[in-house]
């Protein structure tokens, strides 16, 4: 990353470029001589076809003519001329395109496109990812931590974006409730149901058992007359998932999470995690180090 | 057969998903407000899926009958 050619830049410089800019990072070097990388800070995966124009124009005129989609719904600009490096962010910024985060600090939230758009969507997870994003991303709660901060918000129980992954992520759920007078005894919930929750009794009504059940709504969906209601929804948080070298699953955390009880999580998991993670380790390293229930009481 | 009249039929066993689903809108297109169509579909993802995307487009899902074979008649009321 060219944070760590910090020397180099500042005496080999062509023109001014903004150091502490570079703080926030983005900009990545390459394997060629001179050239890198623009990331670009695009949350949730979502960009308009103007901006893409507008990126498409700045790959042409500064870079090399081709993108990078990340794993992370991101893009990179690629190709880059050290010299050109400058010029091309602060076009980049004046078309309102924002350049994005590397290094050890809260990650650009991803999110699937959730309710609205996908017929599992349980929780408006484009909605809920952008504004965590707009809450932490850049702030000061999210700079300089122990390593880097990964979060991302699934729509429902498939987990697409996995948020068990992610060093924080989230689910959206649904609890089922039957109207049993609006139940005609067809049986499609009992063979929807993929979790085995749902079994038809004698008199040909669903009964569901409940440590079963995960919430995923495919009963309340499927029912052709509507007695599957919703009881409530709410976000399903994960902590302390990290793929890489050595991955790990996040385990469950809470249950059925307003958006402003999320905001809060990541918040104290923040802190948990600056004022209780060594250097370089992952939120998962430091709540394996000090424990789950005491990150639990920590954040909840 | 039912205790709705149908006014037409249409056999989607061994149709998958999703060409069960367009198959059944296409021919609800062509009927009339208000009229009773039989399909009769797989068990497993189509009988999961099928009646969802029908009652999403805004029709009425009027009943499900598993028959003896494990497969399934759904009997739906156009609407709109």
């Amino acid at each position: 990353m060219i944070a760590d050619k910090g020397e180099y830049m500042e005496n080999s410089m062509p023109k001014a470029i903004d150091l502490a800019a570079l703080k926030t990072g983005g900009l990545i070097k390459q394997k060629e001589k001179d050239l890198f990388v623009i990331r670009l800070r695009t949350p949730v995966g979502k960009i308009s076809a103007d901006e893409l124009d507008k990126i498409s124009n700045i790959s042409k005129k500064h870079g090399s003519g081709m993108l990078h989609f990340t794993v992370r719904q991101g893009i990179e600009i690629q190709g880059i001329k050290f010299d050109d490096l400058q010029t091309a962010k602060d076009e980049l910024e004046a078309d309102g395109i924002r350049v994005g985060a590397c290094g050890p600090r809260f990650r650009v939230v991803t999110a699937c496109p959730g309710e609205g758009i996908c017929p599992n969507g349980l929780s408006p997870s484009q909605e809920v990812g952008l504004s965590l994003d707009e809450e932490f991303y850049g702030e000061e709660e999210g700079l300089d931590l122990p390593h880097k901060f990964k979060v991302t918000v699934a729509g429902c129980t498939s987990c697409c974006p996995k948020p068990q992954e992610n060093d924080v992520g989230f689910h959206g759920q649904v609890e089922p409730e039957l109207v049993e007078d609006d139940c005609n005894g067809c049986g499609v919930c009992e063979v929807t149901c993929k979790e085995g929750s749902i079994v038809m009794d004698d008199n040909g009504l669903p009964i569901k058992d409940d440590d079963k059940c995960i919430y995923c709504g495919d009963c309340i969906s499927s029912c052709p007359t509507d007695a599957w209601v919703k009881k409530r929804t709410g976000l399903a948080a994960y902590a302390g998932g990290r793929w890489g070298r050595h991955p790990e699953l996040g385990k469950l955390v809470a249950e059925f999470l307003t958006a402003e009880e999320a905001s809060a999580l990541i918040r104290k998991s923040l802190a948990f995690y600056k004022s209780s993670g060594k250097r370089g380790e992952r939120l998962g390293v430091t709540i394996n180090r000090i424990g789950f229930d005491k990150f639990k009481e920590h954040v909840l | 057969m039912s205790e709705f009249p149908v006014d037409d039929s249409i056999d989607l066993r061994g149709v998958l998903c999703p060409i069960n689903f367009v198959k059944t809108k296409l021919k609800l297109e062509e009927m009339d407000d208000g009229d009773h169509l039989e399909v009769f579909l797989d068990e497993g993802e189509p009988i999961s899926n099928v009646p969802r995307s029908v009652k999403d487009e805004g029709h009425q899902v009027l009943k499900v009958i598993k028959e003896t074979d494990g497969n399934y008649r759904l009997i739906i009321k156009k609407s709109g």
